[in-house]
């Protein structure tokens, strides 16, 4: 029998039973017993060992650790008013984490918990290296090279969650007051209620914060919240 | 970090720069152990993440291997949950060890072993399996890219289908199946259905995007597509028993053995113990005498989510097995 008839004759088959357990079904990982993970035998054949620079999806990564240039990131908080901060000559190994915290020192002592690092509008867990972030999104918006330097940008947007300036720290007077005028939780946390907070931007900004955490995509979050907020407002307007 | 710690650290690094090596390991190590004799932890773990990431981005792979190992001591000792900054920071030291170096699987093994003593993971913690995993492969170790890719995150999958495929053209074009299994099986023996596909899909993309590529027909029935390779029939077994495994029919996964019985054979076993774990995990066939926890307790789970009571199911292992409800 052909491999294609065969193929045929078992899809038939295969319809004829019902679906147990879906394509993209996971056990939770918190219920594997205590041991690593089981491979397949060796293989005759060794993985050969590349040489440096490595492969095609690496380039980028070894682009990055030419020591000449270093990388420079920017971070760019989403909501106008918060500081936008860059930081020069990072490592390729500097983590995502790594950035929350040196955003949250240098924009007056944040909490780095409430702070999520966006590229290409998808957050990007604290454990990714600019490395890993460079080999994924090789040549995606938001990098670039600036010509003679050898210098590679690298831009991220901050999304700052509500109680983000919650953590009290010493600064100086002046940042401090930067702060307090653009902290998007205060005037939630002084206790506005009911119909009152509805009305605030802030409440708007916390809600797509969540979305956004919640469905990691901006653009479907915005939509979001333009249909709560229509609904919303279009409900109000009627008596 | 206080300013006493960061004269400390800012003393050291001088030591490095300067060539030191011995010296600044030397003092680390003292003034380390004098804060965790003093239970001041967590001074004792800035100390140590910062000098081991001092002396092995220096290249001093054994000493601050040993600075490494050293934090992670004080992070047993003192008890640190895995949470962001714990695990950043281990990452961070983890990043900083040179490639290929010696002491750093040692270190690998040691923080899987704390996250898995002190978190909710109790293989280990799936995100540091990613990092580990992808430096590995990153390192050309296939094996341990493979042991714990299979258990990270769901971004792992992606960066195992890569390596395993750049590992197959290095080799004849009709091991395809073979490279591809190395995610494919131990991704269903983890229960991970979601990555197996995953792995499944894009190496198989890529092999048929590549020049010369193999043979593809499109076959097509009411609830399924598929790709066939007729001249890589293994690679259609794979395809199959993706499919098959998510009706749990036994008949179907002896449909397919007997089919591709022979070309199995070839394999010289390579795939026999995984053949027949995922035989008995999903499509309820018992083996005789097996004793392996996970592959008992993974059958559990997924027998019991599915209430299959087949025949050939002889008796369900009653003890252990109250269906778990995290199925899905």
């Amino acid at each position: 029998m052909t491999e294609l008839s065969f193929a045929k004759q078992f899809l038939t088959a295969l319809d004829a039973k019902p679906v147990k357990i879906s394509s993209d079904n996971v056990v939770d990982a918190k219920t594997y017993p205590a041991q690593s993970a089981y491979i397949l035998p060796r293989l005759p054949n060794a993985k050969r060992r590349r040489t440096e620079p490595a492969t095609d999806a690496q380039s980028a990564t070894t682009d990055a650790t030419a020591p000449s240039g270093g990388l420079t990131v920017t971070l760019k908080p989403m909501k106008a008013g918060n500081p936008t901060i860059t930081l020069p000559s990072q490592a390729p190994t500097t983590s995502v984490y790594d950035l929350k915290t040196a955003y949250a020192t240098q924009a007056g002592g944040l909490d780095t918990s409430k702070i999520k690092i966006l590229r290409s509008r998808k957050p990007v867990p604290d454990s990714k290296s600019l490395a890993d972030v460079l080999a994924e999104g090789g040549g995606a918006e938001g990098t670039s090279e600036k010509d003679l330097a050898k210098e590679i940008v690298v831009e991220f947007s901050v999304m700052l969650m509500p109680g983000a300036a919650a953590v009290t720290s010493p600064v100086s007077e002046k940042d401090k007051m930067d702060i307090d005028s653009t902290a998007p939780a205060a005037p939630v946390a002084q206790g506005a209620s009911g119909v009152e907070v509805l009305k605030a931007e802030e409440f708007w900004g916390d809600l797509k914060g969540f979305l956004m955490q919640r469905i990691r995509d901006e653009g479907e979050s915005e939509k979001l919240v333009k249909v709560f907020r229509g609904a919303w407002e279009s409900s109000t307007a009627r008596p | 970090m206080s300013s006493k710690i960061e004269k400390t650290i800012a003393r050291q690094q001088e030591k490095v720069k300067e060539g030191q090596f011995y010296e600044a390991h030397q003092q680390l190590r003292v003034i380390a152990s004098r804060y965790t004799k003093s239970s001041q932890h967590d001074s004792a773990i800035e100390i140590l993440s910062s000098g081991a990431q001092l002396l092995l981005k220096a290249g001093q792979g054994g000493s601050g291997g040993d600075l490494a190992m050293y934090m992670l001591d004080v992070y047993n000792k003192a008890e640190v949950k895995p949470d962001a900054a714990s695990k950043a920071r281990i990452l961070s030291v983890l990043r900083a060890f040179p490639k290929n170096e010696p002491t750093k699987k040692k270190f690998v093994n040691e923080m899987i072993a704390w996250s898995a003593r002190l978190g909710e993971y109790p293989a280990g913690d799936p995100e540091l399996h990613h990092v580990a995993g992808v430096l590995y492969a990153d390192e050309d170790e296939p094996y341990d890219a493979e042991r714990h890719l299979i258990l990270g995150t769901k971004d792992s999958p992606e960066y195992l289908a890569r390596m395993e495929y750049d590992w197959y053209t290095e080799d004849e074009s009709q091991t395809a199946p073979v490279y591809v299994s190395r995610a494919v099986l131990p991704y269903l023996l983890t229960g991970n259905l979601r990555a197996a596909n995953k792995a499944f899909l894009l190496f198989t993309s890529r092999l048929s995007s590549s020049t010369p590529g193999p043979v593809v027909q499109e076959v097509s029935s009411s609830s399924s597509d598929l790709r066939v390779y007729p001249t890589l029939p293994l690679l259609n077994f794979l395809g199959l028993l993706l499919l098959a495994v998510q009706r749990g029919e036994a008949s179907l996964f002896r449909m397919l053995k007997t089919h591709y019985a022979a070309h199995l054979k070839e394999l010289g076993g390579a795939w026999d113990e995984a053949l027949a774990q995922i035989g008995e995990m999903y499509f309820g066939i018992k083996i005789p005498s097996q004793s392996n926890p996970l592959f008992d307790m993974m059958g559990n789970m997924l027998m019991g989510g599915m209430k299959s009571g087949k025949k050939d199911k002889a008796k369900p292992r009653g003890a252990n097995s109250p269906a778990p409800p995290a199925l899905d």
